[in-house]
């Protein structure tokens, strides 16, 4: 997929996760949807990629739902670059070690939210920090779902794009030729 | 050494870029550090005034926000209406033995209320008059758990304002705090930003309902001698002018009195049901005073 495409579905994510409430009573925490998408993105982009776009759906995020700007941006900015240096370096492109990433950057992310939030308002983190445990589960079990699919639609996409890129090589090639006659 | 690219720069370019490609990785993530503290650090300054940006992201997504929301509550109204029936004849029984209970309690109230305006008018006090009221539907609300913060549908097109008490019928909800023509952000009574003035309803004792990114508030100065306990009731007192008088904010629970303390601790579990937000009513009829003296609208 192109990065205009990930822009789109990281879109679509925050419309999901904003505005689709909690259906099952009782439970009060929803999976981190562009959290995923942006780990999945780092994997396929590497450390450059992965930071951008992970700041830029960082800044939307705050600029839609958050009183504040720039914690979603450091967060995820970070979560973005270190997913794709990871992968650049160390670690294997596998379902186990994607929901691994997944786990850590739910962690990453909370604590770097937490603390600039504790720089202003003092307090007001423990909730958060508090809800760490159940939020790891619901993100991962969120990607263990969604990455099979991130991986197939990019796949799927991805070679319609190729394909769509030779057809068009070949039209203006027969095109560049029919002029030179 | 220095790319090719640089090669016919002068020598101090060369050094910088000699500079900026070793230390290629450690720039890109201190300036994503200094960007993002930049950023927080405006936005935390001002925060009851909406950017251009914010603007711009907010007006974009509310439209596929309101119709998501309006298809998650189709759904959610079809799973509650035919399919989820299981227990409604028990249920049924359980509340038409409470309402004959809240119609018994009703009747007692009434009179209470009908001796009260009748003081009233013989004390030629004033009423507090709420005034008109907005329906507004919640589209979205911070997942983070770091701020508790929703999105409702109207904005200042439909006469909606910075400052304005939103409720739902069962208690106080929050606050406006950021509002543009079609959408508007809330700050829960819940919000670690959040303070509300209360009076414990029963014994008239004051205190302070603070907000903690809990689900309940934290009481703060209520006198150690404070005539209180566990289920009384708390409403707002009216003092400073951020909310009216009278609005119920929830119920007393957890108090602790410690000897030698000045202040007693307790929590107050909120009346309306802050994580299930659907419909609220914004009090478009109240408008505190600005710190100059005059109204925000």
């Amino acid at each position: 997929m192109k990065s205009a495409q990930y822009l789109l579905l990281s879109l679509f994510f925050f419309i999901l996760q904003s505005s689709s409430f909690p259906i099952i009573p009782g439970v009060d925490w929803r999976p981190d949807m562009a959290l995923v998408l942006v780990v999945h993105f780092a994997l396929a982009f590497g450390r450059v990629g992965g930071m951008t776009f992970g700041a830029a759906a960082g800044l939307f995020h705050d600029l839609l739902l958050c009183g504040t700007v720039g914690q979603g941006v450091l967060s995820w900015g970070l979560v973005g670059y270190a997913s794709g240096a990871l992968r650049e370096s160390y670690i294997s492109d596998t379902l186990f070690t994607r929901v691994g990433l997944v786990a850590a950057a739910t962690v990453a992310d909370i604590i770097v939210k937490a603390s600039m939030a504790r720089m202003v308002y003092g307090e007001g983190v423990g909730p958060a920090l508090a809800a760490l445990g159940p939020q790891i589960l619901a993100n991962a079990v969120f990607a263990i779902l969604a990455m099979p699919l991130l991986i197939w639609l990019d796949a799927k996409v991805g070679g319609a794009q190729e394909r769509g890129d030779k057809k068009r090589k070949l039209e203006s090639f027969l095109t560049g030729m029919r002029s030179t006659r | 050494m220095a790319p090719l690219f640089f090669a016919g720069a002068p020598i101090s370019d060369r050094h910088m870029s000699g500079f900026l490609s070793r230390y290629r990785n450690v720039t890109i993530l201190s300036t994503l550090v200094v960007v993002s503290f930049f950023l927080f650090y405006l936005s935390a300054r001002k925060e009851n005034h909406m950017t251009p940006m914010q603007k711009g992201a907010v007006a974009i997504m509310a439209p596929f926000q309101k119709a998501l929301t309006a298809v998650v509550d189709w759904a959610a109204g079809g799973w509650n209406d035919y399919i989820y029936l299981v227990g409604v004849k028990k249920e049924n029984i359980e509340l038409k033995e409470r309402i004959n209970h809240l119609e018994m309690e009703n009747a007692r109230l009434n009179e209470n209320l009908g001796q009260y305006a009748r003081i009233e008018r013989l004390l030629g006090a004033n009423q507090e008059q709420i005034g008109p009221v907005e329906v507004a539907r919640v589209v979205a609300r911070d997942t983070s758990g770091l701020v508790r913060l929703v999105t409702l549908d109207k904005g200042s097109s439909h006469g909606l304002a910075l400052s304005m008490p939103v409720v739902t019928h069962r208690g106080l909800v929050g606050r406006i705090i950021q509002t543009t023509a079609s959408v508007s952000k809330v700050l829960l009574i819940t919000d670690v930003r959040s303070a509300v003035d209360g009076l414990a309803q029963m014994s008239r004792d004051g205190l302070v309902a603070s907000g903690a990114n809990s689900h309940d508030l934290v009481v703060r100065y209520l006198r150690a001698d404070a005539k209180v306990s566990e289920g009384d009731q708390v409403v707002s007192s009216g003092l400073g002018g951020v909310y009216p008088k009278g609005l119920l904010i929830g119920s007393l629970y957890d108090i602790h009195r410690e000897k030698e303390e000045l202040f007693v601790t307790a929590r107050i579990s909120p009346h309306a049901d802050l994580e299930r937000l659907e419909e609220v009513l914004v009090l478009k009829g109240f408008t505190p005073p600005t710190a100059d003296g005059k109204d925000s609208k």
